[in-house]
């Protein structure tokens, strides 16, 4: 089943097609967020994440902004995007009680800078939490034993 | 170094300095360390006064002694994998300071430990004591520099320090600088929360064994009840800083406003030390406070210890049978709120965690440490370390956007076992070897979902070679 704009805001001066590079990022644990705040650097976003809740936050800031998330789940979906541009764009499907099994991972962390911002991801277990951020929010520390 | 902390350092360098000029010229030449006629006699003096390796210091009445410990050693550590953390605030529509969240994962340090590693803990000290109306007049100043020469991510070689000061090698090169006047003690010096040792292993086990600058009072009685008992009370005000364990992103201090207050209490016989300390640490946050006008708010941290020593010569309890075998076990235990930096273990948790609208939620841990050394002969001994921690760092729950919240909750712990035996070759010099296991685990929980824990385990093993004076 479809259900469109389940929990979104949508800040939309002008809802067409921005040209610009596109971001696209996949989920598929049984517990997905993906945080988006690229600050001014706002490439489209596409998410999609298949799990048994799925969370997606977006908040874009470029003068055009486009975001598209594709979210199924086997219990709830919940999507927040916010866009502060003149040309904004947001699709946000979603589908639940989609008859899926969520992967479950070994615990690891990637997190790299990339053309769109400081991108991460922490798997662990039946748990993906994805961020991507700008220089102007990315607050990152690492520490633990030396050797 | 922040304005407070730096002042309180300066106050701490200058109480170290300042007694030594006022006092030396107050004090009588008859004080009993420096009478006698000859330089010979001086020098006996002294020996009597305050040990063999004491000498008269010239006519100021002060007796003197020099001494160092340098210790080379190869080691290596086959840690490949171990647990790394990595602190980040996760963008909020709700909060501008962001959400906090701590993550742990298997991190790969096979190039930093795939050689054995050279290094060495060199110290150089001098002690000057006189007698004086007020008391004991002593002054002592220890140099030290420690560390490894260890391979870099890259490839290449690096000096790592092990015993530097907020970063700084230079700092911690002074590792000691203090003058104690009767019961008054100022400048750098132990931490009155510490134990006597972190254990009977060349490595340390988790136990707080911090030089901190420190003002501290001691108040001391003796023979209590019968000859060799003492029982003693400290206080101190001692540097914040030194115990700060801080990432910059989940917790950020700002400038302290006060001191730590720590205090100690102690009771000996020749056979047996018994040590209770307590700490308070104070909080000040700016992680959050720093970029959204969230309020800088404040709490105490509090660290409580409890340790105790025993020395046995085992022909006491086994006659004529264990020769002249004697042994020595201390167990110590901390627990710590808010200021993890007193348990003395890794840099695996922040002191606290600062939500997003400033709130401090304070990581809770323990440590403990249980340590035995058996001295088979005059000249060999053998010891085994057992140590233990524990911390759990948490947050609250904060709104990603409206309806969506999170929050963490991440346990680590683990354990580590050290054997080691050690030969006095000729006085004064010894050769050891060491090894160890160290095992730890983490595990957490994300907005209420469990993560999956992680586990690691590696060996240790180390042969050193020692020289004091």
């Amino acid at each position: 089943m479809l259900r469109a704009l389940a929990f979104a805001w949508l800040v939309c001066g002008a809802c067409f097609a921005a040209d610009a590079q596109t971001l696209e990022l996949r989920q598929n644990s049984a517990e997905n967020y993906a945080l988006i705040a690229p600050g001014a650097l706002a490439p489209d976003v596409e998410v999609r994440q298949i799990g048994r809740n799925n969370t997606t936050v977006i908040q874009q800031n470029g003068q055009s902004n486009s975001a598209e998330v594709s979210q199924k789940a086997t219990n709830s979906n919940t999507s927040a995007i916010i866009q502060y541009g003149s040309v904004n764009t947001a699709i946000v499907t979603q589908q639940y009680n989609f008859r899926n099994i969520a992967n479950y991972y070994q615990n690891s962390y990637v997190g790299q800078q990339t053309n769109y911002g400081y991108l991460s991801e922490f798997n662990s277990g039946g748990l993906s939490i994805l961020t991507l951020t700008g220089s102007g929010n990315t607050l990152i520390s690492s520490f633990g034993r030396n050797h | 170094m922040s304005g407070a902390k730096a002042l309180f350092a300066t106050i701490a360098a200058l109480c170290a300095i300042l007694p030594l000029q006022g006092f030396a010229a107050d004090v009588p030449a008859s004080a009993p360390a420096g009478q006698g006629d000859s330089s010979k006699d001086k020098n006996a003096d002294c020996s009597g006064a305050y040990g063999s390796k004491f000498f008269q210091l010239g006519d100021t009445g002060f007796c003197g002694k020099a001494g160092y410990d340098v210790m080379g050693f190869v080691a290596k550590d086959f840690a490949a994998w171990d647990i790394a953390m990595v602190g980040q605030r996760l963008p909020s529509m709700t909060y501008a300071a962001g959400v906090p969240v701590l993550f742990y994962y298997n991190r790969n340090f096979g190039a930093q430990t795939f050689y054995p590693y050279p290094g060495v803990d060199a110290q150089v000290n001098f002690m000057a004591a006189r007698q004086t109306e007020a008391g004991p007049l002593v002054a002592f100043v220890n140099l030290r520099l420690a560390g490894q020469f260890q391979s870099t991510l890259d490839g290449g070689l690096s000096y790592v320090p092990n015993n530097a000061v907020n970063g700084s090698v230079l700092e911690g090169l002074v590792d000691q600088a203090w003058v104690r006047l009767g019961g008054l003690e100022a400048g750098i010096q132990p931490s009155m929360f510490g134990f006597a040792r972190w254990g009977y292993s060349i490595t340390p086990g988790y136990s707080s064994l911090v030089d901190t600058p420190a003002i501290s009072y001691t108040y001391r009685v003796d023979n209590i009840g019968s000859t060799g008992n003492a029982a003693s009370a400290s206080v101190a005000v001692e540097d914040p800083s030194r115990r700060d364990m801080a990432d910059g992103v989940l917790a950020r201090y700002a400038a302290a406003r006060s001191p730590d207050f720590v205090a100690q209490a102690r009771f000996g016989t020749p056979s047996l030390l018994l040590h209770v300390g307590g700490a308070l640490h104070e909080i000040r946050d700016e992680a959050a406070a720093d970029c959204c006008s969230s309020p800088v708010n404040s709490m105490w941290g509090e660290a409580a210890t409890v340790g105790g020593e025993y020395r046995i010569k085992w022909s006491d309890l086994f006659g004529g049978a264990a020769g002249d075998m004697y042994g020595r076990l201390m167990i110590q235990a901390a627990a710590a709120r808010g200021t993890i930096g007193y348990l003395g273990i890794p840099f695996f948790a922040t002191d606290y965690v600062a939500d997003a609208d400033g709130a401090i939620h304070p990581t809770v841990g323990y440590s403990g440490i249980a340590s035995y050394e058996h001295l088979w002969t005059p000249t060999l001994k053998s010891t085994l370390t057992y140590s233990i921690f524990d911390t759990s760092e948490t947050s609250g729950v904060e709104d990603l956007a409206p309806g969506v919240p999170m929050w963490f909750d991440v346990r680590v712990r683990g354990s580590q076992l050290q054997a080691g035996v050690e030969d006095m070759l000729q006085p004064d010099l010894m050769v050891g070897a060491e090894a160890g296991y160290t095992w730890t685990t983490a595990s957490g929980s994300y907005a209420g979902a469990s993560a999956a824990s992680l586990q690691v385990g590696y060996p240790t093993v180390a042969v050193y070679l020692r020289k004091v004076f």
